[in-house]
Formats: C-alpha cells, structure tokens, sequence
C-alpha cells in the first residue's frame, strides 16, 4: 500500500480544518473552530487503478503568537498552501510560510489553494498577486469547503503529484 | 515533577532497526493503545509516526497530537543505537486550555482584520466623497463665473 503525508498549511482560520472534513467526511460547519496542534486524518484514494492511503495532516494555523511547529513536517510527501480569498493577509502570509517550509522539506510538491471561493463577492485578493504566483508555474485553486467546488480535485491533484515526484 | 509525571499518563514503546514493536509500558490505555504487540510494524500502529521513518534520525518532539481516543499527546522520539523510543505525555488539559486562549485570540483578530477592512473602506469612501465635493465645488465656481460675466 502506498502512503503519503500531506499537510495543511496556513495562517488560522482560512478553512484548512474545513477542508480535510469536506474532503474526508463530507461534511462542512460554518462554526470556526481553531485547531491546536496536529489532527491527522486518513482517506483511501482509488488514482488510476493505484491505491494510495492519504494521511491528512491539519496542522494549527499559524498567528502572531504561534509558529508553525517543523517537526510535523518531517517525511511530508506534499502540502497544500491556504489562503482565504477574503482576507488578502492570508496569502501574503502564505508566500512567507512557503519560502520557510522550503528550508525544511525542500522541493516537494505543492497546491495552493484560495479558498472560501463561495464568498466571492467580499474577495479581497488582488488577482494580479494570483497571476504573479501563477506564472512562477505554481498549482493554484480556488476551492470552496462549504460547497465543495474544486475540494476533491485539489487533493487528487496533489496527490497525483506526490505520485509522479 | 514525579506527581506532574503521574499526572501526564506516562507510556513508552520502543522499535527496533526494523521499526517493529519490541517493548511497550506505561499508561498506553489513556492514548488508546489496547492492542499492541510484539512484531507488529508501528507504520501500521502509529500513524502519526508517519514521516518520522524517513530520513535522518534526529530525535525530536511532536506536540499536541490528536490521538483516536480523543487525547492529545507531546509525542517524543528517540533514537538510540538499537532502536526509537517512542514516549507519550498526555497533553489534553494544557490543549483544552490553548485552545479556549486560541480561539478567542483568533476570533479578536478576526474582527480586527474586519474593523480594519471596513476603516479602509470607509476611507476611500470618505475620499471618493471628497473628490467629488471638489469637483462639484469647481463647477459651481465655473458657473458662478459665467453667470457674474452675464450679469
């Protein structure tokens, strides 16, 4: 059975808890609940006949006070890099988080993902941002945990690209 | 520190070069850890042992992990010349108090972010208006001039 680690990465309450229960359990609460600490969450993935056992690690967000722990990024095959299209803070600090875990785990596969696509009408993001990250040839989606646009693809798009690294 | 020990629910397991079980104590139960046996590949036991595998073997320390059965651990591992030991601490009560902190912190800079949105909103607003006073003020000078001529 192939294994790969993906984590979640972001600054707090840009939806990464979100995610992982839309994409694991379907399910999806309004209610923000911040996350300390590291849950881990595993789904089977069926990808071109391979089967793949992806252990979904929701790391806490990260705050003024609270840094990201590099500990729990060791042997990571992936990660996805949140944002939240409504707070233009969240992708700033995503560029940031991104050269840091570079120091760590090196060239490893990324997505980044923009979420909270179902509130498009207080987005706050300069596109010209998202075309500047897009042509460095970067993975970007606009997802959506509470409707579940581009969810499911952005986890087998990542994982697709653990499996090719 | 032994009653602060007690308190955190101390339990070990110790793998060998194979990553296989091969001793195991403690208070196991409080992280729900009721089957263990010797032999049995902790890749199978452990997945939050996943990563730790691969790579160097630098001990280290991963804390605040949420376990099956609910209970949050500072998950230390160590690596000797034989083996890893793997040492659990509970850490629920000090992750139930960061995270009521967490949460409120994080809902006040929320609204901080929200109040400062709607100031930014606000000024360009304010400016748009100002702009607009100024211009409407120009004109009015423009047909107060024209009228003044006419007169």
């Amino acid at each position: 059975m192939i294994k790969k680690k993906i984590c979640m990465l972001g600054v707090f309450a840009v939806g990464k808890t979100s995610l992982v229960q839309r994409f694991v359990k379907s399910i999806f609460s309004d209610k923000y609940l911040t996350t300390v600490g590291v849950k881990i969450d595993k789904k089977t993935l069926d990808l071109d006949g391979t089967t793949v056992d992806v252990m979904l690690w929701d790391l806490q967000g990260e705050d003024e006070f609270q840094e990201l722990q590099v500990s729990y990024l060791r042997g990571t095959s992936g990660y996805f890099l949140v944002a939240d299209g409504t707070r233009a803070f969240s992708f700033d600090r995503a560029l940031l988080l991104k050269e840091k875990v570079d120091k760590v785990v090196g060239d490893v596969p990324f997505v980044m993902l923009i979420n909270k696509a179902d509130l498009t009408d207080q987005w706050e993001l300069d596109e010209a941002k998202v075309e500047e990250v897009l042509a460095k040839n970067w993975s970007v989606m606009k997802t959506s945990a509470k409707t579940g646009e581009n969810v499911e693809k952005a986890f087998h798009t990542l994982t697709m690209m653990t499996l090719e690294q | 520190m032994a009653l602060n020990f007690e308190k955190r629910s101390v339990a070990f397991c110790f793998l060998d070069q194979d990553y296989q079980i091969n001793r195991f104590g403690g208070s196991l139960e409080t992280y729900g850890l009721r089957d263990l046996q010797k032999g049995q590949h902790a890749e199978n036991v452990f997945p939050f042992l996943e990563g730790i595998f691969i790579g160097s073997r630098q001990s280290g320390l991963m804390r605040h992990v949420a376990l099956e059965s609910s209970v949050f651990a500072d998950v230390h591992y160590i690596f000797d010349e034989n083996g890893l030991w793997i040492v659990f601490l509970d850490a629920t009560q000090e992750v139930e108090r960061l995270t009521l902190m967490q949460q409120r912190g994080n809902e006040a800079n929320l609204l901080k972010e929200k109040i400062n949105q709607l100031n930014l909103q606000l000024e360009a607003a304010n400016s748009r208006i100002e702009n607009l006073q100024a211009e409407l003020d120009s004109r009015e000078k423009v047909d107060c001039e024209h009228t003044c001529e006419g007169k």
